[in-house]
Formats: structure tokens, C-alpha cells, sequence
């Protein structure tokens, strides 16, 4: 008996074996779906316009929010079903404000499809639809170049690039957060086509949208923790300028307190560790490790600075000094962000140059 | 008949294994909201709490007469008339959690991968599937469960494992002595869950091995050692204040997750073996409330282990019972935001109310001096 009614499941079974068509009308073969893999998103009055590009077409719908925007845009569509549960990049168009960025990321939050890893850019320049459009027309394949850069962006990018569930926490936690920042600039192989480069940071708050230059940035990745392994070349006159590759860097944020016991300071020491990838033989080593050195500061001083300036701790100081004396942090009695403004900074940068690269350096 | 012996291992299993559902329901979410940063530690917070509540369990199920569960025992110690009202009472509010977590159930399979469909495709096939399982040997329930156990923790821990590259250290830390407060308030949503999972059992004590305290207890801390993991993990991925927005935060953290940069979108598998623990759920608190409202109807001693298809010997209570959650299931909460109470305020409020329940009945009994 039992057996018996095992072979009747079996065969009551067979037929979800015909594929997905046999068993519910609204399914759709393969090569009928077009999947997509970028969104982008610009402002357009009150509404915003969706732009969704994958499979070498881009297409773009306008509304309220970015559901409606997708039912117009569907609306266009030919006869294939848009595909978007495999979107890989958010990229938002230069004018977007908090409020966008917080429609893109409360979407991807909520939808079943995104996911909150997805890495986010917004364009330094221009619209995001002119720039799908402009690459596309271009021959390039969108989700392609986007890729490439997030790997050359992992690998050797001077700070961390934040995905769609951290800028998301940090706009709860904090106020405010980091997102990468691209601009639009000719493709190298070919100067009449479009490409895209990294441009650093922007440092989204409820007062707007801020900028971080490259320079900014390496301070983010050393404070972060989370940089690749990334060039930086020096101006050292009289000798010829000199790239090093920056391998490590290491930062420990320590708290200073004051007599009353409030915090007057932060002592931030980096360790740095680089090789020299190109240098006049005659430069000297210390003059190089002074010009890193002096490079690195700067990058960290002018970070602090915009993050004393926004009042909105970004770079995640507050924690670091909690983590480094929990105690006396509590028994302050103020939030960090209301002692950030009067606090001073101690820096410290160390720098080690590994080695020359198999090419003997000047003394 | 003479009763089906259940061993210790797989009465125990069957808690364990339970308590993945709700847990991951509730776990960090909830305690995020009330414990921030130090959410983390509260299933460590809970632990000492709970093996005092499985030390009474213990000494009063210890207590108990040949072929008396915890039903006959509360029988014995409350009196007739006061006993089966509280049973009554009991096997109803076991019913209510069982429709609940029918739905509960469901919800995670529609925000997670069918937000589409209709609960009702997925409750009343669980419904059934449960029916079934009541219907048959405990001791099969059991073994199920036994064999469930392992392959899914180590499932979580491999999900677990693989979170740990994007885990943040801000997040979690510092830990000082000013956090022990902030998990304590984090720790009741854990309490809950392991509470109704730890008393569940001892209704079926007539058809099983006795409870020894530190086996239960030994297992218990293991079981809140993953889910003290698992917090950690999704809190250090996306902080206290995404956590608490989000309404199912561990499948959030799956669905990010990918494998050697090839092997992704793994959220779909990962929620239909959730599956299991919902059956498992599902049958435990089918059997407890049929067992409690045969008791309240005058039927006392072991319910019968019969072919399934019978119904003979209070039997009949297992279909009712299936039949009445699957209703609550689908008709308790028509929208989020009543859903989201329910979740977060009625059921785990009502279920320490239930907890708090026994420890009374218990004293009664002792100055009645019926046990």
C-alpha cells in the first residue's frame, strides 16, 4: 500500500519536471527575460526617472518613487520581461539629495529582489540616464565596466566603497554617510567614447551633499582600515617625482582626556608600510618617508577638519575612542558628536619603505 | 498499548530544533530595540533565567505519577474543577501561539522570496503536514528531529562563518559591565521563545526518558550559544539601528552572502529548510494543546499511540486542533502593522504571562500536598 501510494506521488509529480511554463501560466522561458543590472536613478522635479540598463539596452521611465518610475518603464518594454532580481550597481545621477538616496536605499531594503551589498556611486557630474546612455551608445557594456571598476576600486582604491546597507546604517546611526563618488571622463582606448572614474567621495547628510577629493579619501581608507593597495606619487624637487604603493596602513584611534575628565583630543597614530615604485635613484629615503608621511597627514587633517566642520562623525572616531577606553568614555556625559568641534588632533605617522623593487635606492 | 518510549536526546531535540523557527523570527531584531549595541549578548543574558525556569521544570515534572505528563500533573495539583479550567485555558492559548506560528511561518516565506503569494499556500499545507506528524508516533517526530538538528546548525554556522569577512567591530563592542542592563532588556524575546520551547516537551513526559537537568541544561546553553552567534554576526553586519528595522534581519544577511564569488542568492534554500523547524513547531504545540484540552474534557492518562487514522481516545482534539490554527493563522493579523504587534508584543508578552503560570501551580500543589 505504501508503495503504491509513493508511485502515485511520483507520478503526480512528473509533471513539475516540464519546466516551469507547464505548471504556472505567468512564468517565463529564459531567453524571453532581459535581465538588468544597473540601476540608475536621477531627480526630475517632485518624481525621479528610473534608468534600469543590462543586455546592451537602457531603458528609463519617470515617477513618484521608483516603483512607479519601473511600472512606466515596464510599460515601454517589449515583449521580453525585465529581469532585475541579479541588479549589481545603484548609480545616482549628481543632483541627488538625501531624500533620493533615501527612496533607493528604502527600495532595495524592502525589495525581494535587491540586495543591501549592493555597491552604490553617485556621479560627480551629470545625469545618470545621460551616462547609461552615453556608454551604451558607446558599445560598452554597462554592468561590465561598473564591475570592473568595483574589483580595481577593492583592490586599489585608497578607502572603503560603501554598499547600499552601510550608508543605509549610517544614515540611521549617524545622520550622515559616504558614498562613492564617480565622474564621467573619456574611455582610454578610445577618447570620442564615455567612461567612468573614480572621484573620490560625497558625504551625504540632511544639510546635502559634500564632496571628498582623492587626497580625503586616502584619510578615509586609513582611517577606515579598509584600503587596497593604492599609488601615490610624491612632488619631490629637485629629484623627479616618485610613486610609492601604499601595501598597509594601520590606524589607532586613542582618546585624550582633560582634567574634569572630558575629551580634549584625539590621538590618532598610522603605521604605514610602502615600496617605491618608481623614484630618481638619488632621492634619499628619508626625504621619501618624510614626503608619505607629510602626504598621508595632510589627508587625515583635512578629513578631520570637513568631519569637525559637517559635525557629523563619518569617519566613525566616536567608536574607535569608545572601543579604546569604554569606561572613561561613558562617564563623559556628552555624545562625541557635541565634543567633536573642540577637539584638537594629535597625529603621529609612521612609514617603513619595504623595499625598492629589486632596484638599489639612495641611502 | 503500551507507550512509545521516547529517548532523552530526542525529546530534547525536539525544542532545540523548534526553536530555530521563532528564533529567527524574533533574534536580533527585537532585542536590538531594546538592548541597541549590546543586543548581542542578550541569549547570554537570558541563559541563568532560564535554567532556573528548567530547574523548576524539572523538580516538578520530577514529581509526577505513572503515565502523568505536565497536563495530569497540573490536573492533580490545582483540583478538578480549578485544573481543567486552567488546562482549558492552557490548550487554548497553545493554540493561539500554534496559529500564530503557522503564520509566522508563511510571513517569512512571503518577505523573503514569494512576495506574491497568499499565506493560505503556505499554512495549509503546514497545517496538514503537522496534522500528519501529530497524528503519528511522537517517537517519529522525534527521530526527525534528532536528525534535523545537526545539518542545520551547521548550516547556520556555515551562513554564520561566511558573514564574519564583512562583520564590523564597532558594532559590537565595546563590552563592559554598563552593557549587562541594556542585554538584560534585550533578553526577553529569548526567554519567551525558549520558555514555551522547554515546557512543551513535558507534556509528553508519560512517552519519554526522564529529563535529567544537566543533559537539558548542557543543550540549552549550546542552543543560546548559536543564537549569541548568530546575533552577533547580523548585528556586526549592519548595526543596532538597521537591525531593528528590518523584519526578518538573519534572511536580510543571507540574502548578501556570497560563496567564493560565484555562489550567491542562497536565501530561497536556506528559507524553505526553515521549513522543518516550523513542522516540528508546528506538531509540538498541536499535541501539547490537544494533550492540555483532553485533560480539561475529563480524559486523563497517556493519549493513545493509534494507527493515524484513527480518532479513538481523545484523538479526535488532533484534527480540531490543526483545523482551528490553521483559521487563526489566517485570519489573525490582516495587515503588517498587526502583524508586527502580534510578533513583537502580544505573543511574547501572553507567552511569559503562560510561563509564569506554573511555578503558582506548582506551590498549590505543594500546599494542597498533592505532590
Amino acid at each position: 500500500m505504501k508503495k503504491a501510494l509513493l508511485l502515485l506521488l511520483c507520478l503526480a509529480l512528473l509533471p513539475a519536471l516540464a519546466g516551469c511554463g507547464a505548471l504556472r501560466a505567468g512564468s517565463v522561458e529564459v531567453e524571453r527575460l532581459q535581465l538588468m543590472q544597473t540601476m540608475g536613478l536621477d531627480p526630475e522635479g517632485e518624481a525621479l526617472r528610473l534608468s534600469l540598463a543590462g543586455q546592451g539596452s537602457i531603458l528609463s521611465g519617470d515617477g513618484a518613487n521608483i516603483t512607479a518610475a519601473s511600472r512606466a518603464l515596464r510599460a515601454q518594454a517589449s515583449e521580453k520581461l525585465l529581469l532585475t532580481g541579479h541588479l549589481r550597481h545603484i548609480l545616482l545621477g549628481a543632483e541627488t539629495d538625501a531624500a533620493l538616496l533615501e527612496t533607493a536605499l528604502d527600495y532595495a531594503a524592502r525589495s525581494p529582489d535587491l540586495r543591501l551589498d549592493l555597491p552604490v556611486f553617485l556621479l560627480r557630474e551629470g545625469r545618470a540616464e545621460e551616462l547609461l546612455r552615453e556608454l551604451a551608445a558607446g558599445g560598452e557594456d554597462v554592468s561590465s565596466l561598473l564591475d570592473s571598476l568595483e574589483r580595481q576600486l577593492e583592490t586599489c582604491w585608497r578607502g572603503p566603497l560603501p554598499d547600499a546597507g552601510e550608508i543605509l546604517a549610517g544614515l540611521l546611526t549617524r545622520g550622515c554617510a559616504l558614498v562613492t563618488a564617480l565622474t564621467p571622463c573619456p574611455a582610454a582606448e578610445d577618447a570620442s567614447r564615455r567612461s567612468v572614474a573614480p572621484a573620490g567621495y560625497a558625504l551625504i547628510s540632511g544639510d546635502g551633499v559634500s564632496w571628498l577629493d582623492e587626497g580625503e579619501a586616502l584619510g578615509v581608507g586609513l582611517l577606515d582600515g579598509r584600503h587596497g593597495v593604492c599609488e601615490l606619487t610624491l612632488s619631490l624637487a629637485p629629484y623627479r617625482p616618485a610613486t610609492l604603493e601604499l601595501e598597509a596602513g594601520h590606524s589607532r584611534v586613542s582618546p585624550l582626556w582633560a582634567e574634569d575628565g572630558s575629551l580634549r583630543a584625539l590621538q590618532i597614530e598610522v603605521e604605514l608600510e610602502a615600496v617605491i615604485r618608481e623614484a630618481d635613484e638619488r632621492t634619499p629615503l628619508p626625504r621619501l618617508s618624510a614626503a608619505l608621511e607629510g602626504a598621508v597627514s595632510e589627508g587625515i587633517r583635512r578629513v578631520f577638519a570637513r568631519e569637525q566642520a559637517l559635525g557629523c562623525d563619518f569617519l566613525a572616531l566616536g567608536e574607535r575612542a569608545e572601543r579604546a577606553a569604554p569606561l572613561r568614555f561613558r562617564r563623559m556625559g556628552r555624545s562625541f558628536d557635541d565634543c567633536l568641534d573642540a577637539l584638537t588632533l594629535e597625529l603621529r605617522v609612521h612609514s617603513l619603505l619595504r623595499h625598492a623593487n629589486d632596484l638599489e635606492a639612495a641611502p | 498499548m503500551r507507550p512509545a518510549s521516547l529517548r532523552a536526546q530526542q525529546l530534547l531535540s525536539l525544542p532545540l530544533l523548534a526553536l530555530l523557527s521563532p528564533a529567527l523570527r524574533l533574534i536580533p531584531g527585537s532585542p536590538a530595540a531594546a538592548a541597541g549595541r549590546a543586543a548581542w549578548l542578550s541569549p547570554l543574558a537570558a541563559l541563568p533565567i532560564l535554567l532556573l525556569y528548567l530547574g523548576f521544570l524539572c523538580l516538578f515534572c520530577g514529581r509526577r505519577g505513572p503515565e502523568e505528563g505536565l497536563a495530569e500533573l497540573c490536573l492533580r495539583c490545582l483540583g478538578q474543577r480549578a485544573g481543567r479550567i486552567f488546562l482549558l485555558l492552557a490548550g487554548l492559548w497553545l493554540l493561539l501561539f500554534a496559529g500564530f506560528s503557522l503564520r509566522a511561518g508563511a510571513e517569512r516565506c512571503l518577505l523573503t522570496v514569494f512576495p506574491h503569494a497568499s499565506p493560505a499556500v503556505f499554512v495549509l499545507p503546514l497545517a496538514l503536514l503537522a496534522l500528519w506528524a501529530a497524528l503519528g508516533k511522537l517517537r517519529s517526530v522525534g527521530r526527525l528531529a534528532r536528525m534535523l538538528l545537526a545539518p542545520l546548525c551547521a548550516l547556520l554556522l556555515v551562513l554564520l562563518l561566511a558573514a564574519l569577512p564583512n562583520l564590523h567591530a564597532g558594532n559590537l563592542l565595546p563590552v563592559t559591565l554598563y552593557e549587562l542592563p541594556a542585554a538584560l532588556r534585550g533578553s526577553p524575546p529569548v526567554l519567551e521563545i525558549a520558555g514555551i520551547l522547554l515546557l512543551c516537551p513535558c507534556f509528553f513526559l508519560d512517552r519519554a526518558e526522564s529529563l535529567s537537568f544537566r543533559g537539558a541544561a548542557l543543550s540549552l546553553a549550546g542552543a543560546l550559544a548559536l543564537l549569541t552567534l548568530l546575533s552577533a554576526a547580523v548585528l556586526g553586519n549592519f548595526g543596532a539601528a538597521l537591525t531593528q528595522k528590518l523584519r526578518l534581519p538573519f534572511f536580510t544577511l543571507v540574502r548578501n552572502l556570497v560563496f567564493f564569488r560565484s555562489l550567491e542568492r542562497v536565501e530561497a534554500l536556506t528559507v524553505s529548510l526553515w521549513v522543518f523547524p516550523d513542522l516540528v513547531l508546528e506538531t509540538l504545540l498541536l499535541r501539547a494543546a490537544a494533550r492540555c484540552l483532553r485533560a480539561a474534557f475529563g480524559s486523563s492518562g497517556t493519549m493513545p499511540e493509534e494507527p493515524r487514522l484513527s480518532l479513538r481516545g481523545g484523538r479526535w482534539l488532533l484534527p480540531l486542533a490543526a483545523l482551528a490554527a490553521a483559521g487563526i493563522a489566517l485570519t489573525l493579523a490582516p495587515d503588517a502593522r498587526s502583524f508586527a504587534r502580534w510578533s513583537d508584543e502580544l505573543i511574547p508578552t501572553w507567552n511569559l504571562v503562560f510561563l509564569a503560570l506554573f511555578p503558582p501551580v506548582a506551590l498549590i500543589g505543594k500546599l494542597r500536598k498533592k505532590i
